[in-house]
């Protein structure tokens, strides 16, 4: 919550992980980051929503032909004003999408 | 390539042996403290690579590379395990080879590439495992025997352990798979880029197994053979430093309709051959 996700391992498992807890029929959750408990499923719709983007950006990158540095400088930048820590990790997000996506 | 391997090995050893244990700046350094660490983190760099030259290059002289080689890295690498990195070579007399040195990665010489007849080696693009603050230098070989050194500082650390994915097993389901993007339009002896990738974890040996805790053995890729119709594009000795599933992009002059080949022999004795039409399809 709050502060922007950080990408280690696959961002399409992560997406998938998503629909599976979303579909729980939990009231609330504990997040990681941020408040003790948030409203479920509504809490994560900022995460999915950055995830989303991060996929949907940086397949349109290589779709462009754009590099992986190039990429880096470009994809999610329209989160950066929604998450604290945006210029810390999003960087390494875009690095870790644009592996996993180029083999598709 | 096993010898010099060897040799740095044990160099780098040594070199870790004498730095001693690394120091840390603490916030009550003094201004004064903290100049004089950096000027010994200096003599400390400028020792590494002339050790490094010797090693590699015996006596012979490298001259500044400005206007011949150019490199360009990330100053802040966002991901350690993978930092692009791009060389520009320009030079009337034709380039024959380059070596890119990672100074203070375990085993520094990432790359040594030898160009064919059907390169151009105007652009060449990496993607490498750094594992501590470093200088990357790249040096560029003119036919005539010549050697030219840029050097760019890497700061980030970690990218030689860092986890190769999730699972090791997911890691070599499609090792060998290759793809070959060409990055602009076909033209009879023209020149195009092209960029390679293949599906290859190169475990280098320093990578933990986070369920069993133990290393997973090394296997990584040892080298990459380019032709085109039979002429060779370039020849790669590579090593543990290369990102895994390794991406080149490269200069090549097609004269004519044909098809590149690539041959990648890994330290497991395993090759794989793939044959790409250019034009494409």
């Amino acid at each position: 919550m709050r502060r922007v996700p950080s990408l280690d391992g696959s961002l399409k498992g992560w997406l998938k992980e998503l629909q599976l807890l979303k579909s729980v029929a939990a009231k609330r959750a504990v997040p990681g980051h941020g408040p003790t408990s948030v409203d479920w499923p509504l809490g994560c719709r900022d995460l999915e929503r950055y995830l989303q983007v991060l996929l949907r950006e940086t397949r349109a990158a290589i779709a462009q032909g754009r590099d992986i540095d190039a990429a880096v400088k470009t994809v999610g930048l329209s989160e950066r004003t929604r998450w604290a820590l945006f210029d810390d990790y999003n960087g390494h997000n875009v690095i870790q999408a644009f592996k996993e996506v180029e083999w598709e | 390539m096993g010898v010099t391997r060897t040799v740095l090995l044990a160099l780098a050893v040594s070199t870790l042996a004498a730095l001693g244990p690394s120091r840390v700046a603490y916030a009550d350094d003094s201004e004064a403290q903290m100049r004089a660490h950096a000027a010994q983190d200096e003599a400390e760099r400028a020792a590494r690579w002339q050790q490094l030259q010797q090693a590699v290059f015996g006596k012979r002289a490298l001259a500044d590379g400005a206007g011949v080689i150019q490199i360009e890295a990330p100053e802040h690498a966002l991901d350690a395990a993978l930092v692009p990195i791009t060389l520009t070579m320009k030079s009337a007399t034709p380039i024959k080879g380059l070596y890119v040195v990672i100074d203070n990665n375990p085993s520094p010489v990432a790359g040594h590439f030898t160009f064919g007849p059907r390169a151009d080696p105007r652009t060449l693009k990496l993607r490498v495992r750094v594992n501590q603050y470093t200088f990357i230098h790249a040096v560029a070989e003119t036919v005539d025997g010549k050697l030219f050194v840029s050097r760019q500082f890497v700061k980030t650390s970690g990218g030689c352990s860092a986890p190769v994915g999730a699972d090791n097993a997911d890691a070599l389901k499609d090792i060998g798979l290759m793809k070959l993007h060409l990055l602009g339009p076909f033209s009879p002896g023209k020149s195009l880029q092209a960029q390679l990738m293949i599906r290859h974890p190169n475990f280098n040996g320093m990578q933990m197994d986070q369920i069993t805790r133990l290393f997973t053995p090394p296997r990584f890729i040892r080298t990459i053979d380019a032709t085109y119709d039979g002429a060779p594009i370039f020849h790669l000795d590579s090593d543990i430093s290369l990102s895994t599933d390794p991406v080149i992009t490269f200069g090549f002059v097609p004269d004519k309709k044909g098809s590149m080949q690539l041959v990648v022999r890994d330290s497991d004795n395993a090759a794989f051959n793939h044959s790409f039409a250019v034009p494409a399809g």
